[in-house]
């Protein structure tokens, strides 16, 4: 019923998503938002998980928090994108006013090798480039996501409003079993060593051991409950948009969420058995 | 054909193509791609934030600072190896391996080493104008009629007068050829360089309207100009390629 | 007469075998498998991105 399909970039997520060659997508909120703003008839459904980003800089840094990296230079996945929106939230805690810091969007898969070679200062990024970092043994986390912003989100799952009008089970079947997966994970260490496992052979080809880092050092450093879209979160980031400019005009919660798969899926209980499903996330 | 036609054919082409374009997109309905309409409002959206002239402008410096590395590097080389059958087949293999390789495939390391901005754009312009301009001196260098090169030997020519009064004059023609051909592909892979976090520049324009959500107006704005710049840099190489002193290289009159 | 005959068959000779590897090695069938089913019965395709 679904095809997972792997991507390395969002804008390559954007145009295959705008142009219907796709129907769903994991991408980063903002972006969701922005392009249900521009028109595209697109819905975010669900959330992919909670937390498990973190502003990353090197290990001989001498940085003790973000106001250390005044005039730095800190690469970000994209201008839509959630890891961008907590810079501008720090820096407004800290007093700090945008042009204080110089920003570079970059695929998510160059900015470990970047930060190794001191191309950048510092990265603010989901997982696993963090633990790639830290793992590496150049990379220090400066703050986790989740210090600055609680109940901070990133990837969401969107929907075409075809998709959603044509064929609601199919769109339901996959909440649920993210719903599941995500209830699954969270009931321990045993199961996210078996996710790591096969997340990392069968649908990212990345390292296992990678993917242990970040789903386990700490337990708690991803979360994938509850996922279900809550209007404050998402008021918080559109407001954040919008102050930080790549936002036009003020859209509602109820024009880019439909929230009746999340409801739907709240009676759902974890997997039951020890493998894995086809939701690749 | 008359001379008025082959004024007004161009121009006819460009009219019936932007009106091809123009119906394609008014027929498919589509709300993704734009028309000439849109492109053109795109530009002035850009000329009126003053950015347009900018960009055009930081793309030629970083292309000119790539092809000049380039040439200053590429032209001394290729005369020496065309002159030294010795050092061309010691510097063979290597320039062969190297010359096939996409500057896209450099960029992580142009990243490791130059940083992001426009050190790392430069270098991959420059990399991708120095193999066709070495190998181009080569072959324009050892395609000098043998009677040339005995004439001066004859006369008792030192070889860096030889180099400087018969070889280089005499390989000009074809070399200006591949500088010109070198140009054109340093300009082609400005889009390819300008991906490394710069914030300003033609390649820059494609990438951050990609980045933008659904700005493809700009993006094929973009790519029009630099087509234009293109097509303006490659006629100014062929008016050097007309200039007296290497004519001769080109036609008997 | 013979050489040109026999570029030829090598020409066509090595575009098939580049076209067969690029489908074995290149292509990911599912998806285009997936573009002809009927409507009803065809997988949705979800994009991810190996980053959360």
């Amino acid at each position: 019923m679904l095809l997972p399909r792997k991507f390395q970039g969002f804008p390559e997520i954007k145009e295959a998503l705008i142009s219907g060659r796709i129907q769903a997508a994991f991408m980063v909120a903002p972006m969701a938002i922005a392009l249900r703003s521009q028109g595209v008839p697109i819905r975010i459904v669900y959330l992919g998980h909670r937390y498990g980003s973190a502003v990353v800089v090197r290990k001989d840094n001498p940085a003790r928090s973000f106001r250390d990296l005044k005039n730095k230079t800190i690469a970000i996945p994209s201008r839509f994108s959630d890891e961008r929106l907590i810079l501008f939230k720090v820096m407004k805690e800290y007093g700090m006013k945008p042009a204080d810091i110089r920003m570079v969007e970059m695929a998510p898969a160059d900015v470990t090798g970047a930060l190794a070679a001191h191309a950048i200062d510092a990265f603010s990024m989901g997982e696993p480039h963090p633990s790639q970092a830290e793992m590496g043994g150049f990379g220090r986390v400066l703050f986790q996501a989740r210090e600055h912003w609680p109940d901070y989100m990133s990837c969401v799952l969107v929907v075409r409003q075809d998709l959603i009008t044509e064929h609601p089970a199919i769109v339901q079947v996959m909440v649920d079993g993210i719903a599941r997966s995500g209830l699954w994970l969270d009931a321990g260490r045993p199961h996210r060593e078996q996710a790591a496992d096969f997340v990392g052979r069968y649908y990212y080809n990345q390292d296992p051991k990678l993917l242990l880092w970040a789903l386990t050092n700490p337990l708690d450093r991803v979360t994938y409950t509850p996922l279900t879209p809550f209007k404050k979160d998402f008021d918080l980031v559109r407001d954040l948009m919008l102050e930080s400019g790549v936002l036009d005009q003020s859209i509602e919660f109820n024009q880019y969420v439909d929230p009746q798969f999340a409801e739907g899926a709240k009676i759902k209980t974890a997997w039951k058995y020890e493998a894995g499903d086809a939701t690749a996330q | 054909m008359k001379r008025w036609q082959s004024r007004i054919s161009p121009f006819l082409t460009a009219v019936l193509l932007l009106a091809a374009w123009h119906a394609a997109v008014v027929w498919t309905h589509t709300r993704i791609f734009p028309g000439p309409v849109q492109v053109l409002a795109g530009l002035k959206d850009l000329a009126g934030r003053d950015l347009l002239a900018g960009y055009v402008r930081d793309s030629l410096l970083r292309v000119s600072a790539g092809y000049l590395a380039a040439v200053a590097l590429g032209l001394p080389l290729g005369l020496m190896l065309g002159g030294s059958p010795t050092a061309a087949a010691a510097l063979n293999p290597p320039i062969q391996i190297m010359r096939p390789i996409s500057p896209l495939a450099w960029i992580p390391l142009a990243i490791i080493w130059f940083g992001v901005g426009s050190g790392a754009a430069v270098f991959l312009i420059f990399l991708a104008s120095v193999f066709p301009i070495i190998v181009a001196t080569i072959d324009a260098v050892r395609s000098i009629p043998p009677v040339f090169r005995n004439a001066g030997q004859n006369f008792g020519l030192p070889s860096a007068m030889l180099l400087r009064k018969v070889i280089f004059p005499a390989a000009l023609p074809q070399i200006l050829v591949g500088l010109r051909i070198a140009l054109g592909i340093a300009w082609l892979v400005v889009v390819a360089a300008e991906m490394i976090a710069v914030d300003s520049g033609l390649g820059y324009l494609i990438i951050d309207s990609r980045n933008a959500g659904q700005r493809y107006d700009l993006v094929v704005a973009g790519m029009l100009l630099i087509g234009i710049v293109g097509v303006i840099l490659d006629s100014i190489m062929r008016r050097i390629e007309t200039l007296k002193s290497v004519r001769w290289g080109f036609c008997n009159d | 007469m013979t050489d040109t005959r026999r570029i030829v068959t090598g020409l066509l000779i090595w575009t098939g075998v580049v076209s067969l590897l690029h489908m074995k090695y290149n292509l990911d069938w599912s998806v285009i498998l997936n573009d002809y089913r009927a409507p009803e019965n065809r997988k949705v395709n979800v994009a991810y991105i190996p980053v959360t």
